[in-house]
């Protein structure tokens, strides 16, 4: 497995300038709620402005409105907005994952009518995945679709949706057939269809974007397939197997050590200091994923090795910054730096479950290596 | 900015020859004190002592992603050759204009001396095969010298993995100022050291795997273990961050001066090399503690150098001293070419 050192070429540092300074203006510190990476706050605003600029969808085909622009650019406007804890929640997951599925495996019709609506900020994706019986063993899916002439009647129900209750669309996976693998079939859902109840379910840090989604009867027509019949599996796979090199999955606390950084005295020293040489070298290996991803390759095993490690080192980051805070961070603290370190307290565990465990990773890992 | 990676025909003759060559009798060999002469001479026949050395100055030409790939690859095999000194020395001798030969050289990061007028005299602590070389490169305060050590007192001494680390005491032996930053050799060598542990951990993690593959227990693989295959994730992720550091860090030297890069890389791969010396041993129970099985030979080198060249208390409190300095850390971790601030 290599792992090739890759830098930005000129136009690329341009873009990250440019990024910088638009993002400097646009959310001077103190005037925008403060996320944990990925979790970041939903505004609807925020993330047409930044469609408008071109900065969502980039990777998305030209003839859909999307930027035809490389994973290396995403990257680079990603880790932009995670370093200041941006409110990305609105676009997060259209932008990362349910945009390029759509691009990868949609109908034309469904490219034609949910792409230009992902690139333009408006669209927000919730993921339907999990369920009560089926986490980890996702193959184990019972929420079923039955074909019904042109149309399909889904009955079910999904949990731990992130986003559930205030996206415009659910992209789920659900069981067409009883063949394990071969029987699940990707849907997009509009939110507000009829018979399906969105229910919050209330996340560790007393926060509501958790959810529950019931599907009783819910009829879809047959545009709103995602891929073949039986390809979800796969289509599934391979919508996570990119998405885990990224610069999220090490840059949840970001905001929190840039501002310890600034004020860290002699006595954290060789922890800031060990924490920058590591946060280099996670960039590094997000960069050179996003540059194979960009060449062609299909660098499965490795983004699954770097989130292992990743969630991993953002979890020591905390217990770092904690160690050095000396008390319980508070959740109600008027300092919302503080603030933001209670909820990565409560929510911490997450990281290493949130887009396949650690475990299920070492395994997709142990294959990997074993099929080299 | 282009990949520096090494020429792939020499990276096949690298694993041809380490491979051949630096078998575990010929390390062991060398654990006794003696020289490993002939495989230094045939080291130094096909150039792998003074690759990414300027042809015209005597070296083997290439550019530091080769001298980088020969000491990975001598990291991989422990080849117990001054590879690492020689190397650093020669960068040091040809940037300030002065040819190499083909004979070991050694580089010592440490030395107490007085000088009075061009002639040395002190001690040197643990320098690797002190005894074996007749010229060295130290550096000493703020300056780069070249001490003459054939009339050097030597006090013989080995390091965790049995290779020469001896106390060598000079009185009023000749000493010539390389006029080159010693900034810039530091970072040479700990990235030098840095491409040794990767290749060590790199080796150590492919041989953890093939061991877990072969060994049963209770009737089937111990890799078909999942708390046995994490020991195996964990050395594979050691061995791919080491060696994307190591190559990146030598991407940044070979067109500017890369402090930052050097010690960020040689700080990560010696946490790295940390890990993968307990899950190896781990993994391989009882089996790895011996002298007889290779692993020792690998996770020795690791124990020893690790520490070298400034252990993570040194490295970090340097970076940290950029970190409080940059206007944000995540600028600074993006910086196409990060300064590494000076010690208050």
């Amino acid at each position: 497995m290599r792992l090739a050192p890759t830098t930005l070429t000129d136009a690329e540092l341009e873009l990250q300038a440019e990024v910088r300074h638009y993002l400097d203006e646009r959310l001077p510190p103190g005037h925008y709620p403060l996320g944990l990476g990925m979790n970041g706050a939903r505004d609807p605003e925020f993330s047409r402005d930044l469609g408008a600029r071109g900065w969502l969808g980039m990777s998305l085909p030209p003839e859909y409105d999307g930027g035809g622009r490389t994973a290396v650019e995403r990257l680079i406007v990603v880790e932009e907005l995670l370093a200041r804890g941006a409110p990305i929640g609105h676009h997060w997951v259209a932008d990362r994952q349910s945009g390029p599925n759509i691009a990868a495996n949609g109908s034309e019709l469904l490219k034609k009518e949910l792409l230009p609506g992902i690139v333009r900020g408006e669209l927000s994706f919730a993921i339907g995945m999990s369920e009560p019986e089926a986490g980890s063993d996702l193959a184990a899916v019972r929420t079923r679709a039955v074909r019904d002439g042109d149309t399909w009647r889904i009955s079910g129900r999904k949990i731990w949706t992130t986003g559930g209750a205030d996206a415009t669309h659910i992209l789920t996976l659900v069981r067409t057939s009883d063949d394990r693998h071969g029987g699940l079939t990707q849907f997009v859902v509009d939110r507000h269809s009829p018979g399906l109840t969105v229910t919050p379910i209330p996340f560790i840090d007393g926060t509501r974007d958790f959810c529950e989604l019931q599907f009783d009867d819910v009829v879809l027509g047959d545009d709103r397939r995602l891929g073949e019949v039986g390809a979800g599996w796969s289509q599934n796979t391979g919508e996570l197997a990119l998405e885990r090199g990224g610069v999220d999955r090490w840059m949840s606390l970001m905001p929190i050590l840039v501002t310890w950084a600034r004020t860290a005295g002699p006595d954290c020293a060789t922890d800031l200091g060990g924490i920058t040489a590591r946060l280099w070298a996670f960039r590094g290996l997000s960069l050179s994923i996003a540059r194979m991803v960009d060449e062609g390759a299909s660098p499965s095993t490795e983004a699954a090795l770097v989130k292992e490690m990743a969630t991993r080192f953002e979890q020591d980051c905390l217990a770092v910054v904690l160690r050095h805070l000396g008390r319980t961070p508070r959740l109600d603290a008027d300092d919302p730096y503080e603030a933001l370190l209670a909820r990565a307290v409560l929510t911490a565990p997450s990281w290493t479950i949130r887009g396949g465990t650690n475990e299920i990773l070492r395994t997709v890992i142990m294959k990997g290596l074993n099929g080299r | 900015m282009s990949d520096t990676a090494p020429d792939p025909d020499l990276l096949a003759l690298v694993e041809d020859f380490f491979g051949t060559e630096s078998g575990t009798a010929t390390i062991a060999a060398a654990e006794t004190g003696e020289f490993p002469t002939a495989l230094w001479r045939a080291a130094d026949g096909i150039g792998l002592s003074r690759i990414g050395l300027p042809e015209e100055r005597g070296g083997a030409g290439g550019g530091i992603g080769d001298a980088v790939a020969v000491l990975i690859g001598s990291g991989r095999h422990a080849v117990p050759l001054p590879l690492l000194e020689t190397w650093t020395a020669g960068w040091a001798l040809t940037s300030a204009g002065r040819p190499v030969d083909g004979e070991p050289t050694g580089f010592a990061a440490t030395a107490a001396l007085r000088i009075d007028d061009g002639r040395a005299s002190g001690d040197l602590h643990a320098v690797p095969w002190g005894r074996n070389v007749s010229r060295l490169v130290a550096l000493h305060q703020d300056r780069v010298l070249l001490l003459d050590v054939r009339g050097a007192t030597v006090r013989e001494r080995t390091d965790l993995a049995g290779m020469p680390a001896d106390d060598l005491t000079v009185d009023g032996t000749p000493a010539e100022t390389l006029e080159i930053a010693r900034e810039d050799l530091l970072s040479r060598a700990m990235l030098g050291r840095a491409a040794q542990l990767a290749g060590a951990i790199d080796a150590a993690a492919a041989l953890t795997r093939e061991y877990t593959q072969q060994r049963e227990q209770f009737g089937r693989p111990i890799g078909r273990f999942q708390a046995v295959a994490e020991h195996v994730v964990l050395l594979a992720e050691a061995a791919a961050m080491s060696l994307h550091v190591v190559e990146r860090a030598a991407m940044s030297l070979a067109f500017r001066e890369a402090a930052f890069e050097a010690t960020a890389a040689k700080l990560v791969v010696a946490e790295q090399a940390g890990i993968a010396i307990a899950a190896a041993h781990q993994a391989h129970g009882a089996m790895g503690m011996t002298r007889e099985y290779r692993l020792q030979h690998l996770t020795r080198r690791l124990m020893t150098w690790r520490a070298d060249l400034g252990d993570a208390a040194n490295l970090a409190t340097r970076l940290s001293h950029t970190a409080v300095a940059a206007s944000s850390l995540a600028h600074l971790i993006t910086d196409p070419e990060p300064r590494l601030e000076p010690a208050p």
